[in-house]
């Protein structure tokens, strides 16, 4: 039945279970035995079917719903219960009190007017961990918790290709339309769409785009409306249809200035004219929120591969489908019998390791800030509870119940989280906005400019900011009514001696939880700098690069291409302050976009094939001198390494560490190995080996082959190739001539790229590393922060209570050092069990984040003994002012105090 | 007398017959388009319905050999009276309705 997963699903059940159980306590006993535990029962069932076939938000709108209701209705019963008990027992005088709920209630209100220091302590506490905790849940929102973009985005699979060696790839059309045909009962809808980049020119300077190309039904099917014209429809397709183009209103508005008759204008993608048909509202796709901004239509007759997005019929699940598809007919590619297979998507961002381990890691270290600021309010109101036991004993001597005494408390607890909620959402509000300045990447922008303070978001705060009051006030507020009454009078006419050993406790747990945070931020900061400081191989400061696409129609030949950047390159190597200028593909201006992946195997090894990768670049002679990588083995490409038939062993250059990978002995020149998909192999013949650069490793920061490249020489072709030039020492880069140049050889080739040094670029690529270092250095500070004020607070609050004490030891010759001591190892001692405890967490949890460590290892000893260092520090100074006072107490006040 | 709304809910989803707690939560929330209904709010109104006896209950054994037999609920005479009663006065109502032009007329 279920969509998702069984077991998110019982987990959900059993959630949901144990919660309503503990929200049934509200009602009354005899209500609860009457039902039994149907009630209960059935809010599970309800939740997991909510789970299953609407999903996340689905069951937190229930759970919020019973959450507002249950503790109203039961308390209702309650008191309709109690009225009725009343109304049959003649006996009973009548009684005119009003509810004591409502009493309660004000007298929880003046106790927090009452004590208006320690309410602004306890919100302000409570805001700094519920602001942390809320603006990392909103970028969880945002991001994680964010369905794909497809109409009924719970039936969305993606239908497959699955090859033989079990590798699945985007099917080509006529397979997935085939396979859908053949099971009509278990898929209900499929759309295709696949992109390639286009030349745009015409109305303003020539710029590259991604075209979409999809099936009529696609656009509807992510949500977007036509704002002008109409969509796709079955006879675009068509073969001789007059090209078309559907445009997004963003770059209508960009491109055109919104100009208001675009339908039926004209655009060139690459010389071809295509008509602007409509105008589409957001495009949203399911690549990492990146946005569509042409989508045009999947001609009939193309077949190459497109990714398949299907629907699966209403009440059919994945399993029932994966079998049912599994056993349709396979179809044939050029060298394989592929089987049709699908697949659960998985959520937006999901799939994208580095954004589920930041947003996990971050959630983590919102809601450890939030526990040391619950921490921090219990041991508050400790300590304030010791001024009130005499209270609380006078309210229990005369009648009132230990439940009344815990709600009284809790109620005061409540009403201050309030204000700290509210603030707390306020602080979110700015993190969030802060956390846009870093540009950490497309992805991440997109969804943190999609973060709104949509009523999910306030929900979680407040429900949040009520949780906390309710575990932070659960702690003094039962000591409060258990404590037997004899003691608390007693506790009224004696001072109390030392800190208590619960307070004690939780000094300790917050100490070890800040620690824990420390190390994290420590390591991802560390990890960043090594990143930024990382020497990069080459001479990235001096190099610039652009990268060139040329409209396939106006260059048709491999000659007319070749034409084109000779002039280039002899046209930008007389600009001045250029060096040299060459072209290539692959390692600047940008990386990433060709990857070497399947099975290697080294030809006379006897070593297995093994699943490596490596970024593929293209590179003509001369590129290696020109970026100043030196060749550690072997020699550069010549001319003639470009027209190697394809049969032959492929000439190739490979770097240090896919090299030490390959070749376990040392040797590589005229070696040859061998990688193998399931479409085709290849065979290369090594005919050097060149330094490491390192620039798409930072984005892959703990992959073993992080820095293996593959250098071919660059094809014929050229569709898409950099122009790197590189110029003299403290020569400015010729940024604006480079644009120019380009103009003057041919103003429809688009040069709009982002143009800076190749330094530059790399700066902006660690965007995310900078980002995440500096989200964590925030929460780790404000997390040391409290663990310093709320010691501090717990320690001085000590010193008072044990004035008398102190007076009477300095009364009979204690130094004033002593005293100091005193305090300093009252206050150390679980700070130091808790640092202790906190480290070993953390070298039991930072290999979670091992996805973000750059050179940097999980258990960097550095940071494991620094961390320790620092906390004490902050510690010794968090206790310098209650020692200090603890030694200027005048003796004979302290014992006039009796 | 009149009936409060979710009471009349109740009574007329388990005119088609006996329902258990489960599919009366999931024909109530289909009844008001899927807003979710409190199971413990559903019981207490269950006792009051009992106990005006205009709903019976019936243990049954579950489908589920090792569960627990669950409690089934039914319509009582009165019970189809009432709401046969209820839904004669809600019909006047929507007429007079109709006859101010409130509703289109059929």
């Amino acid at each position: 039945m279920g969509r998702r997963g069984d077991r998110g699903a019982d987990v959900v059940h059993r959630g949901a279970l144990w919660l309503y159980r503990l929200l049934m306590g509200c009602y009354s006993r005899a209500f609860r035995d009457a039902c039994g535990p149907e009630p209960a029962a059935l809010f599970g069932e309800a939740c997991r079917e909510d789970w299953s076939r609407r999903g996340f938000l689905a069951v937190a709108r229930r759970v919020v719903a019973a959450v507002l209701r249950v503790p109203v209705d039961g308390l209702g019963e309650r008191r309709a219960r109690h009225r009725e008990a009343r109304a049959r027992s003649t006996a009973e005088a009548p009684h005119r009190s009003g509810p004591a709920l409502a009493a309660d209630l004000r007298h929880a209100f003046r106790a927090v007017r009452h004590r208006p220091g320690l309410s602004v302590a306890i919100s302000a506490t409570l805001a700094v961990g519920i602001g942390i905790n809320s603006a990392a849940f909103s970028v969880i929102d945002s991001t994680l918790l964010r369905p794909l973009p497809y109409v009924n985005a719970s039936r969305v699979v993606w239908l497959e290709a699955l090859a033989s060696s079990g590798q699945t790839t985007d099917p080509r059309p006529s397979s997935a339309r085939a396979w859908v045909s053949e099971a009509p009962q278990i898929i209900d809808r499929l759309e295709l769409r696949r992109w390639r980049t286009v030349v745009v020119t015409g109305a303003g300077a020539a710029t590259s785009e991604l075209l979409v190309e999809a099936t009529p039904g696609y656009l509807s099917s992510i949500g977007a409306r036509p704002v002008r014209g109409r969509f796709l429809s079955p006879a675009d397709a068509q073969t001789g249809a007059a090209p078309v183009v559907v445009i997004s209103a963003a770059l209508w508005r960009s491109r055109v200035g919104a100009r208001a008759d675009i339908i039926g204008a004209r655009m060139a993608l690459d010389d071809v004219m295509y008509a602007i048909v409509g105008v589409a509202s957001e495009m949203r796709t399911d690549n990492a929120g990146l946005e569509f901004r042409m989508v045009g239509p999947l001609a009939d007759t193309s077949d190459e591969p497109a990714r398949a997005v299907a629907w699966l019929r209403p009440g059919v699940s994945l399993e029932v489908a994966q079998s049912a598809i599994a056993a349709l007919a396979p179809a044939a590619t050029s060298t394989d019998l592929v089987r049709a297979h699908v697949s659960h998507p998985t959520k937006l961002f999901w799939g994208v390791k580095e954004f589920r381990t930041i947003n996990l890691a971050a959630a983590a270290a919102g809601w450890l800030v939030l526990i040391i600021a619950g921490i921090n309010v219990a041991n508050m109101l400790l300590a304030a509870g010791q001024t009130r036991l005499g209270e609380l004993a006078v309210r229990r001597a005369l009648g009132a119940s230990p439940w009344r005494i815990v709600r009284l408390l809790l109620f005061e607890t409540g009403i201050r989280a309030l204000p700290g909620a509210a603030l707390g959402l306020a602080l979110a509000w700015v993190l969030v906005p802060w956390m846009r300045t870093f540009n950490a990447g497309p992805q991440w922008q997109t969804a943190l400019e999609r973060i709104r303070f949509d009523p999910v978001i306030v929900a979680y705060t407040l429900g949040v900011a009520l949780l906390t009051a309710f575990a932070a006030g659960l702690v003094p507020a039962l000591r409060g009514s258990l404590t037997p009454a004899s003691d608390r009078l007693k506790a009224t006419a004696r001072s109390v001696s030392g800190m208590k050993r619960g307070a004690s406790a939780l000094l300790a747990v917050e100490t070890g939880l800040a620690a824990v945070l420390l190390v994290a931020a420590s390591l991802v900061g560390h990890a960043f700098l090594a990143m930024r400081f990382a020497d990069r191989g080459f001479a990235a400061d001096r190099v610039l690069g652009v990268r060139l696409t040329l409209p396939p129609q106006r260059y048709p030949t491999p000659a007319s291409r070749a034409v084109f950047f000779d002039r280039l390159i002899d046209d930008v190597s007389r600009l001045p302050g250029v060096e040299r200028a060459n072209i290539g593909y692959g390692v600047v201006p940008r990386t990433g976009d060709f990857i070497a992946t399947g099975h290697w195997s080294v030809a006379g090894s006897a070593q297995a094939a093994a699943d490596l990768l490596a970024t593929r670049a293209f590179v003509a002679p001369g590129y290696f001198s020109l970026l100043g990588i030196p060749f550690l083995q072997g020699e550069d490409f010549s001319v003639a390494d470009a027209t190697v038939s394809p049969d032959a062993p492929q000439p190739t250059v490979i770097s240090r560490s896919l090299a030490a990978q390959l070749f376990a002995d040392g040797v590589a020149i005229g070696r040859t190995f061998q990688i193998s998909s399931p479409t085709r192999a290849t065979r290369y013949r090594v005919i050097g080996v060149a330094a490491d650069v390192r620039v798409w490793g930072l984005l892959l920061p703990n992959s073993a082959n992080r820095d293996a490249v593959l250098y071919s020489p660059m094809p014929e072709k050229r569709y898409f190739t950099d122009l790197i030039l590189r110029v003299r020492p403290n020569a400015p880069l010729p940024v604006s001539e480079l644009r120019a140049a380009i103009a003057r050889l041919d103003p429809d080739v688009p040069s709009d790229d982002e143009l800076g040094s190749a330094a530059k670029g790399l700066d902006e690529m660690i965007g995310r590393p900078r980002f995440t270092a500096a989200l964590f250095s925030v929460f780790a500070g404000l997390a040391v922060l409290l663990v310093g004020v709320g010691l501090s607070a717990v320690v001085s609050h000590a010193v008072v209570q044990r004035t008398r004490e102190i007076g009477i030891r300095l009364a009979l010759g204690a130094r004033p050092g002593g005293v100091q001591r005193l305090i300093l190892v009252q206050g150390l001692k679980p700070a130091l069990v808790g640092v202790a405890a906190g480290i070993g967490t953390a070298i039991a949890l930072t290999r979670f984040i091992r996805a973000l460590l750059y050179d940097v290892s999980p258990t960097d000893p550095l940071t494991m003994m620094g961390v320790p260092l620092l906390v004490i520090g902050i510690v010794v100074v968090a206790l310098v002012t209650p020692a200090l006072r603890a030694s200027r107490v005048d003796p004979i006040a302290a014992l006039r105090t009796e | 007398m009149p009936i409060a709304p979710r009471d009349y809910l109740i009574l007329f989803a388990l005119a088609d017959g006996p329902l258990h707690g489960h599919g009366l939560l999931k024909s109530l929330e289909s009844a008001v388009g899927g807003v979710p209904f409190d199971p413990a709010n559903l019981y207490r109104s269950l006792r009051k319905l009992e106990r005006a006896t205009l709903v019976a209950e019936a243990r049954t054994a579950s489908n589920d050999p090792a569960g627990a037999p669950r409690r089934t609920y039914q319509l009582t005479r009165l019970g189809r009276t009432a709401l046969a009663a209820e839904a004669a006065r809600l019909a006047r109502l929507t007429d007079a309705a109709r006859h101010k032009k409130l509703l289109p007329v059929r």
